[in-house]
Parts: C-alpha cells; sequence; structure tokens
C-alpha cells in the first residue's frame, strides 16, 4: 500500500464565467491527514475538491502534491482517486470490472487484476460480489464499491466529495466509521467535502470552514468548535443563539453587559464596545444552581414552546434580551417561567460589524 | 378467477387485440392483395387466389433479388456513414461549449424541412454534375443527408443523458479523454445510437424521391419527371413536357417515358 501524499494548494482563483467560486485560498493537507471541508451549498467546497482533481481548471494559483506543481496536469495524470456524490458507478459493467477499470487501463495482467479487485473486495466487506451488475447494489453497497474503485489504484489521496449524503441515515453513521478506519490502515491523504457538521467532525483529524469562496477558519475539531473566530463560524457550528450587549473594561476584568442590565465578567480580556454574542442551545443551564458560583450570564424568561428530540427537551425561551433555543434535560411545561445561567466560558463574543 | 380479475383480463386481452389488429392488420391486407387474383366487391375475401405477382416480380429476368441485395447494401453503408458522421457530431453538440449549436441543429432538419422532390431535383443536378449520379455513392449520400436530423438529434439527446460524473470517474482513474469515450461514454450512449442507427435504415428502406433521383439514370421511369410541381405547372401538352424533361438534367433518362 501506497502512503498518503502532501497537498497544497497556493492562491487559488476559480470562476465559473464570470461567478468567482474561489478567492485567494490556501490549504496544506499534511501526508496521511484527513480533512473535512465544510460549509454551507454554494461556499466553493466541491468546487476545490474538483480544482484539486483537475476538473475544474483554476484562474490562479497553484495546485502541489507532494511538492509537485500539478496545476496543468490533466486529471488522469494526478494520482487523486475521488469519489462522487452520485458514486459514478457504469451501469454497463458488473463491479468487478468496475473496480478493475484503473488497473486494467495500468496494464495489470488478468491474474493480477483478479487478485487485486478479490482484495478490495474483501476490504469494502463485499466479498463474492464481482459479477454482480453495479444497478443491482443497495445503497450503501454502491457507495463501497464507488470507494473500492478509487482505493484500487493505490491512490496516495483519496478525494470524497458528499459521499454520505445520499445514504440512510444509520447507514451513514456506519460508513463514516470505515471511511475512517480505512484511511488510517492505508495512511492515505483523505479530503472531504461535506454540509454536514457533525459527519466532518467525527471524521476528520482537521476540519476547514468556507464561506463565499474563502476559508474562514481551519484547524483541530475541538479546536474550532469551541473557538469559533467569526460570528458565522460560531452560528455554523450550533452556536446560533444570539444577543448583542456592550464590554467595559474595568483594570483586569472585562464585563459584559446586555440592555436589559444583566451582566457577567468575562474569562477572557476583550475589546470594549458593541458585539455580538453567540452560545449553544445546549450551553444554558434552566437551572441557576447548576453553575454554581462560576461567572455566568442570568436571565428570566418563559418557555414558549417545548418538543422532545428525544433525550433531552428542547425549549423555546423568551427572555427580554431575544428568544433562545434551550436544550435541557428536566421537563417543563410552556408557559413556565424559568431562569437561565449561560456559563462565562460558554459566550463566544464578537466585536459587532 | 373473481369476477374482477376476469374483467380486468379481458380488458387487457381486448387492448393487446386491438394493438395487434393496428399492427399486423394493415400488413395482412397487404398480404392477401399479393395473392388476390381478383377481388371485386361484394366480396369479403379475394375470389381467385394465385401467386401471379409474387411470379412477375421473382421472374427470371426481373433482377429482384440483385435489387433486394443492392438494397441492403445500400441501407447498410448509409448506416455506417450516418454513425460515422453522428457519433462525433452527437458527442460534440451534447458536451462541447459549441458557439451557434442551435443554428447546427437546425442546420440538419432542414433537408427535412422543405418539400423533398424541390431538394432531390436540386441534389441530382449537382450530382449530375458531380458524376456521382446514378453510383451506389450517391445514394448513399442522399440518404445520409437525408437522415442526419434522425441521427445527429438522437445520438445528441444520447449522449447528453450520460452523467458527466461517470466520464470523469473514468478520467480520475487514469484514462484518457479517447479512452474514456470509448470505454464509457459510448457503451453508455449505445442505447441511443442503436436507435439512430434504426432510423437512418428504417429511413432508407421507405424510401422517398430520394433515391429515384439520384438513381434515376438506371430506372425505366422517372419519377422526378413524373411527380415535379414544376413539371405539373410548365407542361400542358407532350411536346413542351419532352422540352421540360430534356432540359432537365435529371431526366435524361426518361425522355422514353416522357414521351
Amino acid at each position: 500500500m501506497s502512503a498518503g501524499a502532501a497537498i497544497g494548494v497556493e492562491a487559488l482563483d476559480v470562476s465559473y464565467g464570470r461567478t468567482p467560486v474561489l478567492r485567494e485560498v490556501d490549504l496544506t493537507v499534511p501526508a496521511g491527514r484527513f480533512v473535512a471541508m465544510i460549509g454551507a451549498s454554494g461556499c466553493g467546497k466541491t468546487t476545490l475538491l474538483r480544482a484539486m482533481s483537475g476538473f475544474v481548471a483554476p484562474q490562479r494559483g497553484r495546485i502541489l502534491l507532494d511538492g509537485r506543481d500539478v496545476t496543468a496536469e490533466p486529471p488522469e495524470r494526478r494520482g487523486m482517486a475521488m469519489v462522487f456524490q452520485s458514486y459514478a458507478l457504469w451501469p454497463h459493467m458488473t463491479v468487478a470490472q468496475y473496480i478493475g477499470y484503473g488497473l486494467k487501463l495500468r496494464g495489470a495482467s488478468r491474474a493480477d487484476r483478479d487478485a487485486r479487485v478479490d482484495a478490495i473486495l474483501d476490504l469494502i466487506r463485499l466479498p463474492g460480489f464481482g459479477d454482480r451488475k453495479v444497478t443491482a447494489l443497495s445503497g450503501g453497497q454502491r457507495q463501497r464499491v464507488a470507494l473500492g474503485r478509487a482505493l484500487a489504484v493505490d491512490p496516495p489521496v483519496l478525494l470524497l466529495d458528499e459521499p454520505l449524503s445520499n445514504l440512510d441515515a444509520k447507514i451513514r453513521l456506519a460508513m463514516r466509521h470505515e471511511i475512517r478506519s480505512l484511511q488510517r490502515r492505508l495512511g492515505l491523504t483523505a479530503v472531504h467535502v461535506t454540509h454536514d457538521q457533525e459527519e466532518a467532525m467525527v471524521m476528520a483529524d482537521e476540519i476547514v470552514i468556507l464561506d463565499a469562496g474563502r476559508i474562514v477558519q481551519q484547524g483541530a475539531p475541538q479546536d474550532v468548535y469551541r473557538n469559533p473566530n467569526s460570528p458565522f463560524v460560531a452560528s455554523f457550528l450550533g452556536a446560533d443563539n444570539v444577543i448583542a450587549g456592550v464590554t467595559r473594561r474595568d483594570g483586569a476584568t472585562t464585563t459584559l453587559a446586555l440592555d436589559n442590565g444583566a451582566s457577567v465578567a468575562l474569562p477572557r480580556p476583550a475589546a470594549e464596545g458593541a458585539h455580538v454574542v453567540h452560545f449553544r442551545s445546549d450551553a444554558v443551564r434552566l437551572d441557576e444552581n447548576a453553575v454554581g458560583d462560576a461567572p455566568a450570564l442570568r436571565l428570566e424568561g418563559r418557555i414558549a414552546q417545548a418538543s422532545y428530540p428525544g433525550g433531552r427537551w428542547r425549549y423555546e425561551i423568551e427572555t427580554p434580551a431575544g428568544r433562545f433555543l434551550v436544550d435541557d434535560a428536566r421537563e417543563a411545561a410552556p408557559g413556565q417561567s424559568v431562569r437561565l445561567a449561560i456559563p462565562a466560558d460558554e459566550l463566544h463574543i464578537f466585536a459587532r460589524p | 378467477m373473481s369476477p374482477r380479475a376476469l374483467v380486468s383480463g379481458g380488458a387487457k386481452a381486448a387492448l393487446i387485440l386491438a394493438l395487434a389488429f393496428a399492427i399486423f392488420g394493415p400488413l395482412a391486407n397487404l398480404v392477401l392483395w399479393s395473392v388476390a387474383e381478383r377481388w371485386y366487391a361484394p366480396f369479403k375475401l379475394p375470389v381467385v387466389y394465385g401467386m401471379r405477382y409474387w411470379e412477375t416480380v421473382f421472374r427470371p429476368t426481373g433482377d429482384a433479388m440483385a435489387s433486394l441485395g443492392m438494397s441492403v447494401w445500400i441501407a447498410v453503408l448509409t448506416v455506417v456513414v450516418s454513425l460515422a458522421l453522428a457519433v462525433p457530431a452527437g458527442y460534440a453538440l451534447a458536451r462541447l461549449k459549441l458557439p451557434l449549436r442551435t443554428l447546427i441543429m437546425i442546420a440538419f432538419l432542414m433537408p427535412q424541412a422543405f418539400p423533398s422532390v424541390a431538394i432531390y431535383i436540386n441534389v441530382a443536378r449537382i450530382f449530375y454534375s458531380l458524376g456521382l449520379a446514378g453510383t451506389v455513392t450517391g445514394v448513399v449520400l442522399v440518404h445520409v443527408a437525408h437522415g442526419l436530423v434522425y441521427s445527429v438529434w438522437i445520438a445528441a439527446a444520447a449522449f447528453a443523458a450520460v452523467d458527466r460524473d461517470l466520464e470523469l470517474a473514468a478520467r480520475n482513474m487514469g484514462a484518457s479523454p479517447l479512452t474514456t469515450f470509448f470505454t464509457v461514454t459510448l457503451p453508455l450512449a449505445a442505447p441511443g445510437v442503436v436507435a439512430s442507427a434504426i432510423f437512418v435504415f428504417l429511413g432508407r428502406s421507405t424510401s422517398s424521391p430520394a433515391p429515384s433521383s439520384s438513381a434515376c439514370r438506371r430506372s425505366r421511369r422517372c419519377r422526378c419527371c413524373s411527380t415535379t410541381p414544376a413539371w405539373a405547372a410548365t407542361t400542358r401538352s407532350p411536346r413542351s413536357r419532352r422540352s421540360f424533361c430534356s432540359s432537365r438534367p435529371c431526366c435524361s433518362c426518361c425522355s422514353s417515358s416522357a414521351s
């Protein structure tokens, strides 16, 4: 098995016609790493993947593979194996012909090809499926065959274009782990594109968040999740309760004050001025005492709506500072008055533009 | 069987019978006429049966088998030439960014958009000047031009229907554009391409005035002279008819039938 290759993207500009899709994108993926690119539809994540694979020509910038400039090379000479969202199975071939296609092109003998195809079928846990038509497979099996086709040629880089988005929820969860463990076992460099934040965080060593054709944040999943660097990233990663406030510095402590008078001392210093504050629905405590003496933003509110998505209750709570979504294990009836506490270290504070 | 199943089964059978009649009825009538030596009202079936017409067609001096062979040969050649044009043209129209794509598509429609006799008289004139009239090449070319609208349009639709990602997957696995075309695109578009070939083949065998004008040097009767509206307008007397025909290159063959 070949080891992975490092990918470098330098100042890449891509546009479709006059519409710019990627602007000045710089990205480094070290060999053997699993990087997930996430962003809303149209943010350019799939275009970036297609530029790496050679299906989209950039207007400016370079793409490097282990330091070699491949920007001008056609897709067939890049050695980046791609798994398509549509799976791209060829309905006129059997599973074995499909998986063996790349090997045949490389001039492998029939015996070598058969042996390799059998090995791949074992790897993707579909032994004995070689003679089936690809059209006779279920969604999860098709997905694995598409993956097998990509892996058959020992690629240094695996590109995954939303490969799980057409699968049932249950199979999707299983496939996350299958793909991840295959990637680790084979030592491949993998770039995964998805719009599913949880999928990206579970699978990747590093996540890259794109917005409007630019990379806005990049880092280990837990770092990005805990320290989003912009309101966009905070909202995108689920911190979409928003309040407005003003910070004031008093010696070593910074205090955040809301319009309604509530205030909290912040754990980290911040610049003075108007700010927006993002926090997650599961950061809020309905029981004031749960936070103890720790600094927390305290608000009074009334439950406007309650629903039960499983595990915890989800409440929509009306407060003087706005309406928030709150997840809590305790059951409460709509109309009930509650006191909220949001721990200070769960508040993501950004200067208001 | 429940009464309900019986009714639905009966309806299905009636539908199939009606369909079969619509398809085979006219053919059966044709077969019946070919063996009817005498058939007149009020009789529902022929009065006298016989193989007279068949004998006439296949008489030893009739060359029927040679003509049939020639027809099949021309049909095959037409299909081959059409495909050789339609496959690359269809692919280009479906995949490449061509300026004036719609205009090109419409250009293929042109031979069908005008009265065929008017077109083929002019084709015949050109072919005479090139020495192509009366040759197999000439007949094949006329058929190909006539069938291009089917073959190119159907092939373009077939190529357009092949998902782009399927081709990209082949490129991604290391296939050159040409290899991709022959191993992925063409096999996937094959049903459509075969359909276009069938159209061309059928179009050839139910031939229009097209071949008669370009092959009239060989035939005994000249269809272009006897059917053209231009002739009808100018010809009132046998003499003017003769002069019209001799002024037309395509009709030089048919002075005997015109006189």
